[in-house]
């Protein structure tokens, strides 16, 4: 009875200490970073943090409503250094609350920085316990500064503008192609695929932002640049997730109903072989179509598309950059080894391209 | 009429499941990822068969000399003072896998819940193991049934998160000599791994029901659940930055994030769950060593002796240099627990059998 009476004892004084309430910060103590912004500094790198007011969000908020006029749930801060962890230590003079990273959903360089290298930055956000690995990734025509002063109208923050994007549990479309910090990192060190990170533009009507091309990265560095049409044939060839997508071939429009895409690199060449099948979505110039009609349309669509595809992969060749993964095909059919420096720069470059595609046009909409 | 209780049998084998659990899902994979690369998923199983060798032959040993512990046997077959000797060889085997795991423990709480230094949190783990393991050990048997029904399955159902983020080619080739580049250290790290299994030579088998066909199927399905883990890291991360990783089961679970989901940081679930499973696996394997300590110094096994081996712990960790000791403890660990887990046992049963030929 006596020990029993002791070990409990001890549990309850254990339970008691372990509470954590000393040395604890106060939720109202504490500044949420949501997103940060990377540009060339003078002295190293320029980090803009953009900070939650969680009282100044609409649906938060006593008072309600939204709308530009009002201020904006989130402020930046700024900050210059050598090198991030300096930058990120001289912010907190900036600040009478403690900085979280906890939340930081967003990474984003700027263009000109990540055309010098970003491999080396990404070394903290992986390293440091506080940092998730999973913020997305995207890069900013411009400084980084203006993408996250920007006050779009739904949802009011960048942040959540950003991840409802790229989450695309909101808007899904095969032109945007998002990435995680990990899935970055990782891409870097696998021999079989090379990073990529869409471009946040900017403008000054509807909703201040847009997604624009998609950047390419070799070794780091930023190289160039895929147009949002070539960013969804992208996609086609990875063959990963179907998402909503309209292909116009001829002034008429389809919406893609289903994809299937098979891959073949060997040393021979890449052999793409993609089956598509298509739902009629605008025809407004033309009579209803005939079978023969449908016959010839599927075959002006396939043989567009061929080139299309031909062509987008001649560019990743020229470009020496490889996010389709074909690099991961021919190292599986190799037996497992891939330098990936010599993939990017002498083997893939060289290797011949074909692609067949077919084309079946299942649906023609509501109109017969 | 008072109803009589039904008290199903404790089960030995499961409290040694929920203390291997923990540890072998944390550090060592990332140090058996760095020796042998992709061979690390089917890597386990055959350091498995070495452990689960000598197991059986403790259990065969104990079994022939009177269901009696392996040290006591030890005596008898060897000389009266090898049974002091063997305590004091197990104790420290026992102390050094209850120092790592709740080392272990401190580090992961300090980095994943941020509490800051891992020292800190190293000792106060050691605090809250030293009161856990004054529970008896039908208590510790019990709690791990329960977490066997609801915390491993739950677990596991987390984990299932991580098949939307893999690429399964960079599973491939899987059997991979290139990349077997220090297969010495991962087999020293797996066995090390697996050196909980050392406390089935303390066992009594008067007293506790355990066989090897118990013991045996739990540790198969062990061993199947962290070669899934690792594929599943490895298939997340990619082989290189997977050997970059820490703890790469954990990150490969962080690495998911659902959105717009109630719990949308899947990896809270694991997090807090393996706080469970570390709570009464450190408390068994401090009670291992407080046992082997009280025997060997022919007194009982009571508050003292816990107390005794809690405070050593703490005092070694308040002094050690914590990332030498996470670097070699894998592999003191496992080369001591091979020499213990197989060697000896291995030694003892052929001296066994060749008296009883001679006989």
């Amino acid at each position: 009875m006596r020990h029993r009476m002791f070990r409990l004892l001890v549990a309850v004084m254990c339970l008691a200490m372990i509470a954590g309430c000393s040395r604890t910060k106060q939720l109202n103590r504490i500044s949420f970073v949501t997103a940060i912004g990377l540009d060339k500094g003078d002295t190293g790198v320029k980090i803009h943090a953009l900070i939650a007011v969680p009282g100044k969000f609409s649906a938060l908020s006593p008072a309600g409503g939204g709308g530009a006029e009002e201020k904006p749930p989130n402020y930046i801060l700024t900050s210059e250094g050598d090198t991030i962890p300096k930058a990120l230590y001289e912010m907190k003079r900036k600040t009478s609350r403690d900085m979280n990273f906890g939340h930081t959903r967003l990474i984003l360089f700027s263009d000109e920085l990540a055309k010098e290298g970003v491999e080396p930055l990404l070394d903290l956000f992986m390293r440091r316990e506080e940092f998730q690995i999973n913020p997305w990734v995207a890069v900013t025509k411009g400084s980084t500064k203006d993408v996250l002063q920007a006050k779009p109208e739904v949802p009011q923050s960048v942040t959540d503008y950003l991840v409802d994007t790229f989450s695309q549990s909101g808007s899904d479309s095969m032109e945007i192609l998002p990435i995680f910090l990990y899935q970055f990192y990782s891409y870097l060190n696998e021999p079989g695929k090379t990073p990529y990170a869409m471009e946040i533009r900017t403008q000054k009507e509807g909703n201040r932002l847009r997604l624009a091309n998609l950047g390419l990265f070799r070794k780091g560095k930023l190289v160039g640049a895929l147009t949002p049409k070539e960013t969804k044939y992208l996609q086609m060839v990875i063959g990963d997730r179907l998402r909503p997508a309209t292909l116009t071939i001829r002034d008429i429009s389809y919406t893609l109903l289903a994809l299937r895409t098979k891959h073949d690199v060997t040393k021979e060449g890449i052999k793409l072989d993609m089956s598509i099948r298509l739902d009629l979505d605008a025809n407004p110039a033309g009579p209803p179509m005939s079978y023969s009609e449908k016959i010839e349309q599927e075959a002006a669509i396939a043989n567009a598309l061929q080139k299309d595809v031909e062509s987008l992969i001649n560019k990743l060749q020229n470009l020496k950059t490889d996010p389709a993964g074909f690099g991961e095909k021919y190292r599986t059919a190799q037996g497992g080894d891939l330098d990936a420096g010599e993939w990017v720069e002498s083997i893939f470059p060289k290797l011949p391209v074909q692609v067949k595609v077919t084309v079946r046009i299942d649906r023609k909409g509501m109109l017969s | 009429m008072k109803r009589i209780t039904y008290e199903p049998k404790l089960n030995y084998s499961i409290l040694i499941f929920v203390t291997i659990f923990p540890v072998s899902i944390s550090r060592p994979i990332s140090a058996i990822l760095e020796g042998v690369g992709r061979n690390s998923v089917w890597f386990l199983f055959p350091i498995l068969l070495l452990a689960l060798a000598g197991t059986w032959m403790s259990l065969q040993i104990s079994k022939r000399c009177g269901d009696v512990s392996l040290m006591l046997a030890c005596g008898e077959i060897l000389f009266r003072w090898a049974t002091p000797v063997a305590y004091i060889l197990y104790g420290i085997l026992y102390l050094g896998i209850a120092a790592y795991t709740i080392a272990l423990s401190g580090d992961f709480s300090s980095r994943v819940f941020q509490y800051g230094d891992s020292r800190d949190a190293i000792v106060t783990d050691v605090l809250i193991t030293a009161c856990a393991a004054l529970f008896p050990m039908e208590t510790l048997i019990r709690y791990s049934q329960v977490l066997m029904i609801i915390g491993v399955p739950v677990f596991f159902a987390a984990t299932l998160s991580m098949l939307t983020e893999t690429h399964w080619s960079w599973l491939q080739p899987m059997f991979h000599v290139q990349e077997m580049i220090h297969p010495d250290v991962a087999a020293a790290t797996v066995m090390g791994m697996l050196s909980p299994l050392a406390a089935v030579t303390l066992i009594s088998r008067k007293h506790t029901n355990v066989t090897f066909l118990s013991l045996s199927g739990y540790m198969t399905l062990l061993t199947v659940l962290v070669s899934y883990l690792v594929a599943m890291s490895i298939a997340a991360f990619g082989i290189h930055t997977a050997q970059k990783m820490e703890y790469v089961v954990f990150y490969g679970q962080s690495a998911v994030h659902i959105e717009n989901f109630i719990f949308e940081r899947v990896i809270f679930w694991g997090s807090v769950l393996l706080i469970y499973f570390k709570v009464v696996g450190n408390a068994f394997l401090m009670r291992c060593a407080a046992l082997s300590l009280a025997q060997t110094l022919g007194i009982r096994l009571g508050v003292v002796p816990i107390l005794l081996v809690s405070g050593i712990t703490a005092a070694v960790f308040w002094k050690v240099d914590l990332p030498y000791f996470f670097l070699m403890a894998p592999l003191w660990l496992g080369y001591y627990s091979f020499l213990l887990l197989f060697v000896f046992p291995a030694l003892l049963y052929a001296i066994l059998l060749l008296r009883r030929i001679k006989t």
